[in-house]
């Protein structure tokens, strides 16, 4: 897969690409919205760009990866892999917190609460810890910390291992524990995992993936493990629950993929979704709904008996599907967002597609359509991020080649009305002439859609600059369109709808026949959850201080 | 500090742990393409255990567990490790 770094010129591209005619559009505006904005959300303001991390440390590194809501309202937690003084392996995982409760009209100035994660197995030496997995950073209400990141070993240590710490509301870490798997067999596992803490019995729990040896083939599983609340510990192994395909021993190539995503939780319920390979060696996405607690089991109004997931059965491209984003609404349905490559418009190579799809609370598929960014013949890639419902509003982030030519990526946020046929409302993409952006995380908080990422720009002479966070808040509208100027960094934020083919992907004959999206249910997989105790949890030295180099945000509003 | 286009994998030396996340995720899809053969195409049965051939025919004993390093691109025969040794002092672990 590449990304193409050309671009057609935008205002051709708009004359001769048409858009799609059978797709409803509600693009207010900007005089009716822009009274609506002042009139009913309060604050007024048409949103803001702003950017956080250490964007004057000439090589720092700051790569976020989830943004989480406090108590507070308006407080957002952000947390990510982070490193002041790149190239090393000295990374550690830091969070903060930024205030974006002042709305629209308010760019955030300041980050408080900050914190910094590291690992030593030998006490003597710092190994790398990164956390780059959306999904690896739970708040619970009463804004304690959960924190789950990889642990990059030594030579001597030449594994991966997987970190998990609690801070309280004040950043004082309460405990650290590292794990790895104990079978003995396949062990280079636990590259990704997602956290959530909470349920009945107040327990903090870990999903990781991880090797095991099945009838005499490597396999890759997901491994849920809860632990004590109070010290990180494992609890016992009868509450581990093993994700593994039914019939994995069918083939060699039958076994989980690496990716893997947790939702918001809904009472004690929250929804993981997997990549899972079958025997056409294509990725799979396979959401569950969970009842956490202990027993920790499916959901029983999910299907146990089948292996829901969609599998991409477009022509070309190979079709593996990686899942970024999953949303669990009120009334238990799931939203997934994944994306794919596809065979371009112009057959000139297969970039990546956007689908978003939703099964209802007892595991059926509803729909699932494809966001696609082409316009004048031409193709670019497109990668979703995650997902929030509002009403009957669904907020989609992504990031996607710069339409108007800069060959950089940028972050965009989609709007789906979801109240019937799925139907795109609005798409903006916020751009700079000299950034690559790209976005990870969507949350709504209070009138703003929020999304964020990192990002990097070249720099004088090419030397390179730090890497950001870099975030969006846009009117939930869609009115946000215009300019901003952040530290001397000018961004647009532009509508893309022109550039967007949005499509149902269930359809083999697309209407406008150039999706070629295809997208198929098959059956052939049983969902199983296991007892299969494969981890252990080791001590390690604690090495937990606020960060050396304080973070900073600044902001710009759009106009 | 030389900078590396993060829009262009290439760039990057696969393996790099400072790489950005996008272009790790890159790395960590399995090319079935390069897959070691021979390897049995039909399922394994598991009375007779052993793995069979998509034409039926048996392919016998496979117990060469390939892995995806995502690190190298290779499929590697997958030697079992070493446990943590318990004589390696670890600042921070309990006593027994």
């Amino acid at each position: 897969m590449s990304f193409r770094q050309d671009r057609t010129n935008p205002s051709s591209a708009v004359s001769n690409w048409k858009g799609r005619t059978d797709t409803p559009k509600a693009w207010p505006s900007t005089s009716v919205s822009t009274w609506l904005n002042s009139g009913l959300f309060g604050g007024g303001g048409n949103g803001y760009i702003f950017r956080f991390g250490l964007p004057d440390v000439t090589v720092a590194d700051f790569y976020p990866y989830t943004i989480y809501p406090t108590s507070t309202s308006g407080v957002m937690r952000v947390s990510g892999r982070w490193n002041d003084a790149a190239p090393n392996a000295d990374m550690r995982i830091v969070g903060f917190d930024i205030d974006l409760s002042g709305g629209l009209s308010s760019p955030p100035t300041s980050v408080s609460n900050q914190t910094a994660w590291s690992f030593s197995i030998t006490g003597t030496a710092q190994e790398g810890i990164y956390s780059e997995q959306p999904g690896g950073l739970w708040v619970d209400g009463s804004d304690n910390n959960y924190s789950v990141g990889n642990v990059w070993g030594t030579i001597t240590y030449d594994y991966y291992n997987l970190g998990f710490a609690k801070y309280n509301s004040s950043g004082v870490q309460q405990w650290q524990t590292v794990f790895r798997q104990n079978t003995g067999q396949i062990s280079p596992g636990m590259q990704r995992a997602v956290c959530w803490h909470g349920g009945p019995d107040d327990d903090a729990v870990f999903l990781t993936t991880m090797k095991d040896s099945v009838a005499g083939a490597n396999r890759t599983r997901h491994q849920m493990v809860p632990c004590d609340e109070g010290t990180g510990a494992e609890l016992s192994g009868s509450y581990n629950r093993m994700i593994y395909p039914n019939n994995e021993s069918s083939s060699v190539n039958n076994w989980m993929g690496n990716s893997l995503r947790r939702s918001n939780t809904q009472g004690d319920h929250i929804c993981t979704v997997h990549q899972a390979y079958d025997n056409t060696m294509k990725n799979l996405i396979v959401p569950i709904v969970w009842e956490m607690g202990r027993g920790y089991s499916v959901e029983s109004s999910w299907p146990a008996t089948a292996w829901i997931h969609i599998q991409n059965t477009s022509t070309g491209g190979g079709g593996d599907l990686t899942p970024t984003g999953v949303h669990l609404d009120s009334s238990g349905n799931v939203y997934v967002a994944c994306y794919f490559p596809a065979t371009n418009i112009d057959g000139s190579g297969a970039d990546n597609n956007v689908v978003i799809t939703k099964w209802n609370s007892s595991g059926v598929l509803q729909w699932r359509y494809c966001l696609r960014q082409q316009a004048n013949g031409r193709e670019d890639p497109t990668i979703s991020g995650d997902l929030v419902i509002d009403g009957t509003d669904l907020y989609v982030s992504g990031y996607s080649t710069d339409v108007s030519g800069s060959g950089f990526n940028a972050p965009w946020i989609a709007k789906l009305d979801v109240s019937g046929t799925p139907a795109l409302t609005w798409i903006t993409q916020v751009t700079s002439p000299s950034y690559s952006n790209y976005a990870s995380t969507i949350s709504i908080i209070g009138d703003q859609v929020v999304s964020t990422g990192y990002g990097q720009t070249t720099g004088t002479g090419g030397s390179g600059t730090p890497v950001v966070g870099m975030g969006v808040s846009l009117n939930k509208d869609g009115t946000s369109l215009g300019t901003a100027d952040v530290d001397d960094i000018t961004y647009t934020a532009r509508d893309i709808s022109s550039y967007t083919v949005f499509a149902n992907a269930a359809d083999p004959s697309n209407p406008d026949g150039t999706a070629n999206v295809e997208i198929g249910a098959t059956a052939g997989y049983t969902q199983q959850t296991a007892t299969d105790n494969t981890t252990s949890g080791y001590f390690n030295t604690k090495l937990t201080e606020a960060p050396g180099t304080t973070n900073t945000v600044e902001g710009g509003g759009i106009s | 500090v030389t900078w590396k286009d993060p829009n262009n994998p290439d760039s990057w030396t696969r393996g790099d742990f400072l790489a950005p996340p996008h272009i790790k995720h890159m790395w960590e899809v399995p090319d079935y393409s390069t897959y070691p053969d021979p390897r049995p195409t039909g399922p394994y049965d598991e009375e007779r255990e052993i793995w069979t051939n998509a034409d039926e025919s048996d392919f016998g004993v496979y117990e060469e567990r390939y892995v995806w390093n995502s690190l190298t691109g290779d499929w590697e025969l997958f030697e079992e490790p070493d446990l943590m040794s318990e004589d390696i002092h670890i600042d921070g672990m309990p006593e027994e």
